[in-house]
């Protein structure tokens, strides 16, 4: 009886584990196996990175919000390094700040990406809108003024 | 998608490793187990080195750490290619073959898991951490050689600098053989984490003399949803964790009383090592044990814990070292992680004391997520004290480490400067799968001692007959409560689309609870998933609404148009702009039953931003926004199949700038849909009444959400909690978790708390709540 009950006990957790799995499973074929996310960066961004790099050289670059949106400053800081680092300014109001005059001056910096809807205006020699894909959010890149 | 040479690259570094290992510790394996064990031993050593190597070495710290592990490889690789090693193989062979049918189909469903994990991880990209953090940590190493004190800011200081490398380091390594860093590419290296951490898991448990138990434990662990899929298999540090925290089980478990000192070469002490070098959590796990210890060695009195310090001098030695090295290195990067409060802070445990109920609520919820951990944990609990009152002095001590680690983990988000429930769900769930390992195997032990302990087996106190019936009447007593809770959430409801006198909307298997749908970024297809209609809403299920896609246009809305009570889709042309209804009914409301042209606007810059009812014709309208200006219009329908435009009207003209209309729905129950508003970015949520002629005059409006949700996006609005008032969905915009925040009181707009709808989050998929 002890033994039976022991076994019991066993078999019902087993069982939950197993059956909590295959429900698992099954919300997981649509989710990961037919139309999963399969890399990290949408074909979308990754053609805005190729138009990046054929605008911009080699050097640190401005990345300007106008909303807190942390995956697609990620997005850009990894998809462009390290030839391209990336200084998060994280609202536009601070642009033309006395720190940011600094950083760009220690950096060299001469190019800013500028997401928002619409994007923030950073005082540009010349820009460039990226084109969009689905969940983008709007960008600019250009050449900021001296 | 399942990335070959890279696979292979990760497998002949696994085996540097475990050649690492075998120099350490100065043995040879020559068993799945002991190869196991090398291989983490060698990955604790080798990431322990590349700190001191960084400020030795600079750049080349990478670099020595790959030429290192390459020697150690082709050493063992000599030894190994001597003949004589062949037969042990052989009769290792022979001894598999004996097993009887039972263990053999246990074997097969580990084998199972184990490969949808591996196939799941090759098809899921990185998601938020594995790729933020871990692989992002393993890019900078890449680049530049070394460990760094900024990331990827130059001169910058980032919180994530300082988290230990044992996962970075190995992708890192992985890259550096291919010559080449992708992130998609550094995968490969969590199957052998997770390969390695059901050994360890065997090994622990197999300590209980039952190789059938012992298999039971790892069918357990890798069937555990919150330890197998989602963001552990998608580059998280949690699972790696979950790998060192078995294998120093296993490793203490086997440990034998030393009679000789014990030497610098032993296993255990560098596993503990490895233990701090996976995840900041490795501190607080290493102290646990440390406690743990001290606490059964002092128990024996001070001579004999003397004693033991003589014959373990050299062992602890090693894990002071690293424990030494670990607080040079956080040291070393500077800055501190402001995710908690500092334990020195009376405020903060002032506010931790106000949180002394909300906070075990909130994550006793989470553990007893059947959809997460099956019975895991409720098997855990009772396991405690069966353990504590039956089990030998090494069992009792990792029962006490186990429910310990549970206590840390559950009482540091008292301690918590995020909002406390989400910061409980989006992280809880991780931490305790590192714990599951130790779980499966404190389980095993409970259910040997149940039984009664086999020959060989020493009962330190015997369970009396009696004492051993209440024990399994209280097991299947908890077990089957556990069932109940579970299916509680899962029953299915009452077959209406009327509930107390309240239409229901939004559902599509007409089971009186509101249903969500999914609709892929980049294919468009979608799903829906059923919920439940019990108090906290359960996903019942799901099915395709439409599995081939439409790339080219977006699901905008979802409502009932042609009135048969299933709501139907709404799309609208990325480019034209034209807007479509797509009719749906049969089995469960997954069956397209046509469709029709709703609009073909000439009106750039206008998108559909909800579907509801506004001139109470019993037909929904179109609730149209200026992408621009944020001016919101709406155009009436009626007519056959509710597909007959009946004019349109302002709900606002002037428009609002930086806000957004998030859905449409009732919340002062005057008949006619209210506008939820959300600013772009402090994520603030109100709500504007409506009333009046053909439900377009603006009566007023309140706050929803004054504080905002950074991060949180509005879905959409429908009622799950069946009090009559809209609540609203809230989706999480890197991590797609979806909870639903309950409203009610005075028109509407009392908050009432939440619950989730979907705490996995399919990345690349966005929800609609339909209506």
């Amino acid at each position: 009886m002890r033994s039976f009950l022991a076994h019991l006990c066993a078999v019902v957790t087993l069982g939950a584990g197993l059956y909590a799995a295959l429900a698992r499973a099954n919300l997981d074929r649509a989710f990961v196996y037919s139309a999963g996310v399969r890399r990290v960066y949408p074909a979308g961004h990754l053609r805005q990175v190729e138009i990046f790099k054929s605008l911009v050289p080699k050097g640190p670059v401005f990345y300007i919000m106008d909303q807190p949106d942390y995956w697609q400053v990620g997005l850009w800081q990894r998809s462009i390094y390290p030839d391209n680092p990336v200084f998060l300014i994280y609202d536009p109001a601070l642009v033309h700040a006395p720190s940011t005059e600094n950083l760009r001056t220690k950096h060299l910096i001469a190019y800013a990406l500028c997401a928002g809807n619409p994007p923030p205006d950073a005082g540009y020699e010349w820009k460039v809108e990226l084109p969009s894909y689905p969940a983008s959010i709007p960008i600019v890149v250009g050449k900021l003024k001296r | 998608m399942f990335h070959v040479s890279e696979s292979l690259i990760a497998l002949f570094l696994a085996y540097c490793y475990a050649a690492a290992g075998d120099l350490l510790t100065g043995r040879r394996a020559n068993s799945l187990w002991a190869w196991n064990q090398s291989f983490v031993v060698g990955l604790s050593l080798t990431t322990a080195l590349l700190f001191p190597f960084s400020l030795l070495l600079r750049s080349h710290a990478l670099l020595a750490i790959a030429a290192l592990l390459i020697a150690a490889g082709s050493w063992r690789l000599c030894r190994t290619l001597k003949p004589s090693t062949a037969g042990s193989w052989l009769k290792r062979r022979g001894r598999f073959e004996r097993k009887d049918l039972l263990t053999l189909a246990m074997f097969g469903v580990i084998a199972a898991l184990a490969i949808q994990f591996i196939a799941q991880n090759a098809l899921r990209a990185c998601a938020r951490d594995g790729y933020q953090i871990w692989a992002t940590k393993s890019l900078v190493l890449y680049h530049r050689g070394a460990m760094t004190t900024d990331l990827l800011v130059p001169g910058g200081y980032d919180r994530i600098s300082a988290y230990p490398m044992m996962v970075s380091l190995y992708q890192a390594l992985v890259c550096l053989l291919r010559g080449g860093f992708v992130f998609e590419r550094t995968k490969p290296v969590f199957a052998f984490f997770f390969v390695s951490m059901l050994v360890s898991t065997f090994r622990a448990a197999r300590g209980l003399r039952s190789t059938r138990v012992a298999l039971g434990a790892v069918v357990l662990l890798a069937s555990i949803p919150a330890l197998t899929t989602d963001t552990n298999v998608e580059g998280y540090a949690d699972m790696p964790q979950a790998c060192l925290v078995a294998a120093v089980a296993a490793a203490l478990l086997q440990e034998e009383n030393l009679r000789r000192p014990a030497s610098f070469r032993e296993p255990l002490p560098w596993l503990c090592v490895g233990l701090l070098l996976v995840k900041n959590e490795g501190i607080t796990l290493l102290s646990i044990l440390c406690v743990v210890i001290g606490m059964f060695w002092i128990a024996g009195g001070p001579a004999s814990f003397v004693r033991k310090c003589r014959l373990y001098w050299r062992p602890i030695a090693v894990v002071a070292c690293g424990g030494i090295l670990r607080l040079w290195m956080i040291y070393w990067v500077g800055g501190h992680d402001g995710t908690y409060s500092s334990l020195a802070s009376a405020a903060a445990w002032s506010r931790a004391y106000g949180r002394r109920l909300e906070v075990p609520t909130l994550c006793l919820d989470r553990l007893m997520d059947f959809s997460q951990w099956g019975l895991l944990w409720p098997a855990f609990l009772l396991a405690i004290p069966i353990v504590l009152i039956g089990g030998q002095r090494r069992e009792k001590a990792g029962v006490l480490a186990a429910a310990l680690a549970v206590a840390a983990y559950t009482s540091i988000f008292c301690f918590t400067n995020w909002d406390v429930f989400k910061h409980i769900i989006t992280a809880y769930d991780r931490l305790m799968s590192q714990l599951a390992p130790l779980v499966v195997v404190v389980i095993g032990m409970a259910y040997m001692r149940l039984q009664g302990a086999p020959e060989g087996m020493r009962q330190s106190a015997r369970i009396g007959r009696k004492r051993l019936v209440a024990y399994v009447v209280t097991a299947l007593v908890c077990i089957l409560a556990g069932l109940w809770f579970s299916y509680r959430r899962q029953s299915p409801g009452r077959s209406s689309n009327i509930r107390g006198g309240i239409p229901i909307t939004g559902d599509f298997d007409k089971n009186g609870e509101p249903d969500l749908l999914w609709q892929n970024d980049e294919t468009r297809a979608v799903t829906v998933n059923y919920y439940s209609t019990a108090k906290e809403p359960a996903m019942l299920g799901w099915a395709w609404l439409n599995s081939a896609g439409a790339p080219g246009s977006r699901l905008v809305a979802a409502a009932d148009f042609d009135g048969n009570g299933v709501p139907d889709l709404v799309w609208q042309d990325d480019v034209t702009g034209e807007v479509t209804v797509h009719y749906y009914g049969g089995e469960r409301g997954s069956v397209e039953l046509g469709s029709k042209v709703l609009d073909q606007p000439e009106r750039a810059g206008w998108t559909v931003v909800a579907a509801a009812d506004f001139d109470r014709n019993g037909t929904p309208d179109l609730l149209w926004q200026n992408e621009t200006t944020r001016q919101v219009t709406i155009h009436y329908y009626g007519g056959q199949q509710g597909a007959v435009p009946q004019g349109w009207a302002w709900l606002n003209r002037e428009g609002a700038p930086g806000w957004r209309v998030v859905a449409a729905a009732d919340f002062d129950g005057n008949g006619v849909p209210d506008l939820v508003w959300q600013q772009d970015g402090s994520r603030k949520v109100t709500v504007h009444y409506y009333g009046g002629a053909r439900g377009a005059i603006q009566q007023g409006w309140k706050w929803l959400d004054e504080a905002g949700e950074p991060g949180w996006k509005v879905a959409g609005a429908n009622d799950f909690d069946r009090n009559g008032v809209p609540d609203l969905v809230f989706v999480n915009i890197s991590t797609r978790q979806v909870v639903v925040h309950f409203y009610g009181g005075p028109q509407g707009a009392w908050w009432q708390g939440w619950a989730w709808l979907n705490g996995s989050g399919p990345r690349g998929w966005t929800p609609i709540v339909p209506r």
